[in-house]
């Protein structure tokens, strides 16, 4: 099993979408069923991404406080995707499943041996912004940390603190591979254009070659609660999501 | 049903492929190994061996040239020579190239000497006056085939030498780009890939130089941060120019580029190297590639087809010349170094061809010249027949001009394989007036019984055929991936008339004749048939076809005591209306559908709408006006509705603003529109700027065949004759008066 974290310092940068996206364009490679994703940001938005039922009962949240493990949770999309939504909770609910979080470091790691998952099978955890419980638990069983970027200010102004910060878990995770991705590309603004430039000057290799472009078509797909590559195949950012897919997926695949 | 789909049926038909693959029995097969034994026998460095070989080898050809035959002996040994040239051609390898160019000389100078001793009327008479003629033309056709053999035996074939790490190794370089009357839009793309080339910021200045002394170009140079210079007269045109602008700059070397040849990136980091290994060189040339089709190409309908007139110099000539020392400067996409370009005073002024005199004073002094034949750059070829024909004859005019007042033949400086390969170059500029006289030969036995050739027609055939087979298959051997048989003497046909009467000028006054610039971006609107151009093949043409009719009457009533004589000179005639049929068929000017040429890249491209939604898609091709995209699914978009397109290149992407112009299923078709200085920099950089531009440009090529050229040019002959037949039937008065009445 690999497990990829989808995190970034920001929020807004289109981290549920790209994981979405991309757990569906590794499903169209990998096959139906390979590819599950995990929806551990407290806002919930992942599985509208997949079309599933937004009052779905059982989810993440509601099992960790049953102690319970994940096979309940697991819902097949009509996309190839297995989701795991966050799910609805109450304040206190999200606070006694964050408690739980913080005092078992191993949590996340559990319950992902307990689903039965192959080796061959690609796990994609969705993250919320910043420093989180959640985010402490995908450190400790990440194999691959993609970290989303806007190419502007905002973006460019956190890396210094993620870069201390994978640093720092690179102490106790020097396995862990982390790699930056550039989302909303717009190569026709100028600003956009600068900044992307700045960004691939400052992070060299551990850039993605592959960017996704901004493309109206993403939202649109949400809105019919479909990933954009069923909503808008021929569109560049279906393009750039089977690209990134095959980027990611050729060191798995070795 | 043109020519061009004719030929490429043809193709598909007898399943020709693209591209032929050699059997490998004729890679390594006996005859290849006993060659390369032969050639590493451990006698030959045993001094003298090599000397007394060579000494006999001609002490033979010597005796083969000279020995009286009779006619069946002669035919025996054409036979037998024919026999060893048509089995050994197939074999690969420069030996055997040597032995097919060694027969074709043995058999031409045989043919000549033959001329020359027994073929020729002793006593005085207008027979021999005209057989005297013939005999010259012949002569000078010989001396071509031989010199032009020597030059390009054995192509160096240059690959580039890499640049230092240290940069600091690395020597400035000025760019210049002269300029006279262009329009600003064929100027600022190489404007652009000039400043695009790799090479350390701070080691690169560029130089616009404008003759023209115009404000658009002043700001634009302003805008670019290029250096804007310009002068206060135009004297000795584009070489007064460069030398007006050497005393304000500085680098150690300077790269000329013609306003409309766009470099690629790569250019000088391919070219410079060359300097730093060597520091007597002096100059390094590439290619001169054209991306739209010149006018033999386009009136063919062959562009990218077959090699057009230009590829034999840049793909043969100058690679053959380079390992004699002795490649010349064309004037563009070349780098000079200055200390030795100042040293002979500048860029020649004293000739119309001011690059190839620089070249030769370069020579003179004893410095270095090389020629890498890698495109490194690419521009228009000239739009119409006129212009192609005048520039031909600026070039004719120029070497008749430097063989008048700086021959190569004597002064110091220069070693024999150099003078040869200049004199080459020079006379071949003259094959105007012998070219007239081939084409019109057999008509003054037909008109008048003239006999020119004093033989009879068998023993001619024994003779002459030996010479024209071998010749050609030397030159198909050697050229032939740059020229394809036949498809020459149309080339030159139809430039033979037009530089016939420079050259003879400028040989007698080489200071007449002034330097013409050549018009490029023009358009050809509609079909038309260039009279002006092609009324003295018209007339040639006419007086052949009288020629025939009269032939037969001879053949069959009035001289039917010499058959052989009257069918030799039909026939000679029937070839010689085939070329000029093709000739026809070049002035017969197609119009020109685009505005602008357009080049294939099929690079992945990105559309973005106005309503924010894009499409993954393909660039297919692109020209100065546009892009044609290759849709994966159809799209609703308006005609006119502003677009953005992105080329992606590696993982680079190139976003430039157009219009849709064409949206129909899967294809759609861009204007560029609004572009901004960034945009057009974006722009040049996916396109003309890649280092891999124009790689694979010839893939579909054919190799030579001869006698498939034979029949391509009676195609393109009959082709010619009978388009000219339909032009001149639908534009003739009488035609045009039914029209009116109607």
């Amino acid at each position: 099993m690999s497990v990829i974290v989808v995190a970034s310092m920001k929020g807004g940068v289109g981290k549920t979408s790209v994981t979405a996206n991309l757990a569906v364009a590794m499903a169209a490679e990998l096959g139906d069923g390979c590819v599950s994703i995990v929806d551990l940001d407290p806002q919930n938005g992942l599985h509208l991404h997949c079309g599933i039922d937004p009052l779905e009962r059982q989810s993440i949240c509601k099992q960790a406080l049953r102690r319970r493990s994940w096979h309940g949770v697991m819902v097949d999309s009509r996309f190839g995707v297995t989701c795991l939504p966050y799910g609805v909770a109450s304040e206190s609910e999200r606070e006694a499943f964050e408690d739980i979080l913080a005092a078992e470091p191993d949590w996340l790691e559990r319950q992902l041996t307990q689903t039965g998952l192959g080796g061959d099978d690609v796990v994609l955890i969705d993250m919320p912004p910043g420093p989180s419980v959640y985010l402490n638990q995908g450190f400790a069983c990440a194999d691959l940390l993609l970290i989303v970027l806007l190419p502007d200010a905002g973006s460019y102004s956190t890396i210094a603190a993620m870069e201390s910060w994978i640093d720092q878990v690179a102490q106790q995770r020097p396995d862990l591979q982390s790699v930056y991705l550039m989302n909303q590309m717009d190569e026709a603004v100028r600003l956009n254009r600068d900044m992307g430039e700045v960004l691939r000057q400052r992070l060299g290799a551990r850039l993605s070659p592959v960017g996704i472009h901004r493309d109206e078509a993403v939202s649109e797909a949400l809105a019919f609660l479909q990933p954009v590559l069923f909503y808008d195949p021929g569109c560049q950012a279906a393009h750039d999501f089977q690209r990134l897919a095959a980027f990611l997926l050729e060191p798995v695949a070795r | 049903m043109n020519l061009r789909s004719i030929l490429l049926r043809l193709r598909e038909y007898r399943g020709i492929g693209a591209r032929s693959i050699i059997n490998p029995r004729y890679l390594y097969g006996l005859l290849n190994e006993s060659g390369n034994q032969l050639v590493d026998w451990s006698v030959w460095s045993t001094p003298g061996v090599l000397v007394a070989t060579a000494l006999a080898c001609l002490v033979l050809f010597g005796f083969l040239i000279t020995i009286p035959f009779t006619r069946t002996e002669q035919l025996v040994f054409s036979l037998a020579i024919a026999a060893v040239a048509l089995y050994i051609r197939r074999y690969v390898g420069t030996l055997v190239t040597l032995v097919l160019v060694s027969l074709s000389v043995l058999a031409s100078t045989r043919y000549l000497y033959w001329r020359f001793s027994s073929s020729m009327e002793i006593e005085f008479s207008a027979d021999l006056l005209l057989g005297l003629g013939l005999l010259a033309a012949e002569f000078y056709a010989w001396t071509i085939l031989v010199i032009g053999f020597f030059q390009t035996i054995w192509p160096l074939k240059r690959k580039p030498v890499p640049m230092p790490e240290d940069l600091s190794k690395w020597p400035t370089v000025d760019v210049f780009i002269p300029s006279y009357n262009e329009p600003l839009s064929v100027v600022i793309p190489t404007v652009i890939a000039a400043l695009a080339m790799d090479w350390p910021r701070e080691k690169i200045k560029v130089y616009l130089l404008d003759d023209g002394r115009r404000d658009d170009f002043r700001e634009f140079a302003a805008s670019v941060d290029v250096t804007y210079m310009t002068r206060s007269n135009n004297v000795h045109a584009k070489a007064g120019n460069i030398n007006a602008a050497l005393p304000h700059t500085d680098g150690e070397l300077i790269a000329i580029f013609d306003c409309d040849h766009i470099p690629t990136r790569t250019f000088l980091q391919a070219t410079v190297g060359l300097f730093l290994q060597d520091n007597q060189l002096a100059m390094v040339q590439t290619p001169h590639h054209f991306l739209s089709p010149d006018p033999f190409e386009r009136n063919l309908q062959l562009f990218r087809l077959m090699p057009n007139e230009g590829e034999l110099f840049y793909g043969l000539v100058q690679d053959g010349n380079d390992l004699w020392n002795a490649a010349f400067f064309c004037g563009s996409c070349a780098v000079l170094r200055r200390t030795m370009l100042l040293e002979i005073g500048g860029v020649a002024v004293e000739t119309v061809t001011e690059d190839a005199h620089t070249a030769l004073k370069l020579h003179r002094l004893g410095y270095n010249t090389a020629y890498l034949g890698v495109i490194q750059a690419a521009g228009l070829a000239t739009e119409s027949l006129s212009a192609h024909v005048g520039q031909r004859i600026r070039w004719a005019r120029g070497m008749a001009q430097i063989f008048r007042i700086d021959n190569p033949l004597f002064g110091k400086g220069l070693h024999w394989p150099q003078r040869l390969c200049y004199l080459n170059a020079m006379l071949h500029f003259f094959y105007g007036l012998p070219r007239i006289v081939f084409l019109t030969a057999p008509l003054s036995y037909l008109f008048f019984e003239a006999h020119i050739i004093h033989a009879s027609a068998d023993l001619i055939a024994v003779y002459a055929l030996p010479h024209l087979i071998h010749a050609n298959i030397a030159n198909s051997r050697m050229q032939g991936k740059h020229r394809h048989t036949f498809w020459a003497e149309v080339y030159e046909t139809a430039l033979a008339w037009y530089i016939m009467v420079p050259t003879t000028l400028a040989m007698i006054n080489p200071k007449s004749g002034q330097f013409n610039v050549t018009a490029k971006g023009g358009r050809v609107d509609r079909d038309y048939f260039d009279w002006k151009i092609s009324l003295p093949y018209l007339i040639i043409l006419a007086l052949n076809v009288i020629g025939i009719a009269i032939g037969f009457g001879r053949l069959f009533w009035w001289n039917s005591h010499e058959f052989g004589t009257v069918l030799f000179n039909l026939l000679w005639t029937a070839y010689n209306l085939v070329i000029l049929g093709a000739t026809m068929s070049v002035a017969l000017e197609s119009r020109q559908i685009r505005r602008h040429w357009r080049v294939q890249i099929n690079l992945p491209a990105m559309l973005r709408l106005p309503n924010g939604r894009t499409v993954a898609c393909e660039a297919e091709d692109f020209s100065e006006g546009g892009l044609a995209i290759k849709l994966p699914v159809e799209l609703a978009v308006d005609q006119g509705s502003p677009i953005r397109i992105s080329l992606f290149r590696g993982e680079r992407e190139f976003a430039v603003p157009a219009a849709v112009v064409f949206n129909q299923g899967l294809v759609l078709r861009a204007r560029f529109e609004n572009m901004n200085l960034d945009d057009y920099r974006a722009l040049v950089a996916a396109t003309f700027s890649r280092a891999d531009a124009w790689q694979g440009w010839l893939p579909e090529r054919d190799i030579d065949r001869p006698l498939r050229g034979l029949r391509e040019v009676l195609g393109a002959g009959l082709d010619g004759i009978g388009r000219f037949a339909r032009t001149f039937g639908m534009t003739a008065p009488w035609r045009r008066l039914e029209l009116w009445k109607k």
